[in-house]
């Protein structure tokens, strides 16, 4: 019997290219987030009140990941902004090879701000680095206030918080309080915004937000 | 449902360590992983076995010890662990620690067993 000392990171070649990544973002003055969720929080209709809101200010463009069809990509690109849509096919994540494969499509354009829009999953993709600036984790008020105890990882690796569908609270037995209590209790420094994508209330907070990080 | 591009990622790892004629004789994969890390373990164990059916590592199986999340208490300074889920402070109850560690996804070693023919 013999053994090998190992000691190598076996997700390394992800965060190798995810850093790699990175640095182009940064020298080509990119500021990038990776939007997560479960599905149907409304991630693409965020980036839908994002764009409308921002794109007269700046330039974005959107990577989206999905499982199968390519409904959101047609979503966003009928608001004129370049988008790239990766189906993966049954995988449950995106990892920084399929982001460096889709950036490659974009390269291009002129870029300030990059969402990449993850598959809808609270689990797998907290584990994957894209080379992002910010994990941006969505939650809607309809999914329940403990999701953040349920799934702490990603509430962990997350920067900001957003919880949508702020308009549907007279109806719903989440409360708005408890989530913010459950995250914060996960991640004390989560940042939180509040917003309902059907009514746009709240967007206007989150998109001065963006555009402070994007001068940063 | 990663843990099958997990599983995969080991068997690259494991074959760019190893020669490839002695890939026959991996025994053991020691894994650490942080509880942070989103990784089933069974999950994880049952995809390993079933994609190296049928390949030099069909013999090898994954040796995982789970590794606690790591607290450092930025009121106290006090470092601690937990496997709870739990991010306040045990000794202060503050919440505004930093984890330090749990979220570990590493390959510490690989045990080979001996040929006969080679000793």
């Amino acid at each position: 019997m013999s053994v090998m000392i190992v000691e190598r990171k076996v997700l390394e070649k992800n965060d190798q290219i995810a850093s790699e990544l990175r640095k182009k973002f940064q020298t080509k003055g990119i500021f990038v987030i990776n939007l997560l969720s479960s599905p149907g929080s409304g991630k693409t209709s965020l980036i839908e009140r994002t764009a409308e809101q921002l794109k007269d200010k700046i330039n974005i463009s959107v990577i989206v990941g999905d499982v199968q069809t390519d409904n959101d990509a047609k979503r966003i690109g009928s608001l004129n902004i370049p988008v790239v849509q990766i189906i993966t096919n049954g995988a449950c994540h995106l990892d920084a090879q399929l982001i460096k494969d889709a950036f490659d499509k974009i390269e291009q354009e002129k870029i300030d701000l990059l969402i990449i829009e993850n598959v809808g999953n609270l689990v797998c993709p907290a584990g994957y680095d894209l080379g992002e600036d910010k994990k941006v984790v969505l939650l809607s008020t309809t999914e329940g206030d403990d999701k953040p105890l349920k799934y702490p990882a990603m509430f962990r690796n997350s920067s900001v918080l957003i919880i949508n569908k702020t308009d549907l609270i007279p109806y719903v037995d989440a409360s708005v309080k408890e989530i913010e209590n459950n995250a914060t209790s996960i991640n004390s420094s989560i940042k939180i915004f509040k917003v309902s994508c059907k009514t746009s209330e709240g967007i206007e907070d989150w998109c001065n937000w963006l555009l402070i990080q994007i001068k940063k | 449902m990663h843990e099958l591009s997990i599983a995969q990622n080991i068997i690259q790892i494991v074959n760019s360590s190893v020669e490839q004629d002695k890939l026959a004789l991996v025994d053991k994969i020691n894994l650490k992983i942080g509880l942070l890390s989103n990784v089933l373990k069974e999950s994880l164990l049952f995809s390993y076995k079933s994609i190296t059916e049928n390949t030099a590592l069909e013999n090898s199986s994954l040796n995982i010890e789970i590794l606690p999340i790591k607290i450092e208490c930025n009121n106290c300074s006090e470092s601690s662990t937990t496997n709870d889920f739990i991010f306040n402070c045990p000794i202060c109850k503050s919440n505004s620690i930093s984890v330090v560690g749990g979220d570990e996804l590493i390959i510490s070693s690989i045990q080979l067993k001996t040929k006969a023919a080679e000793k």
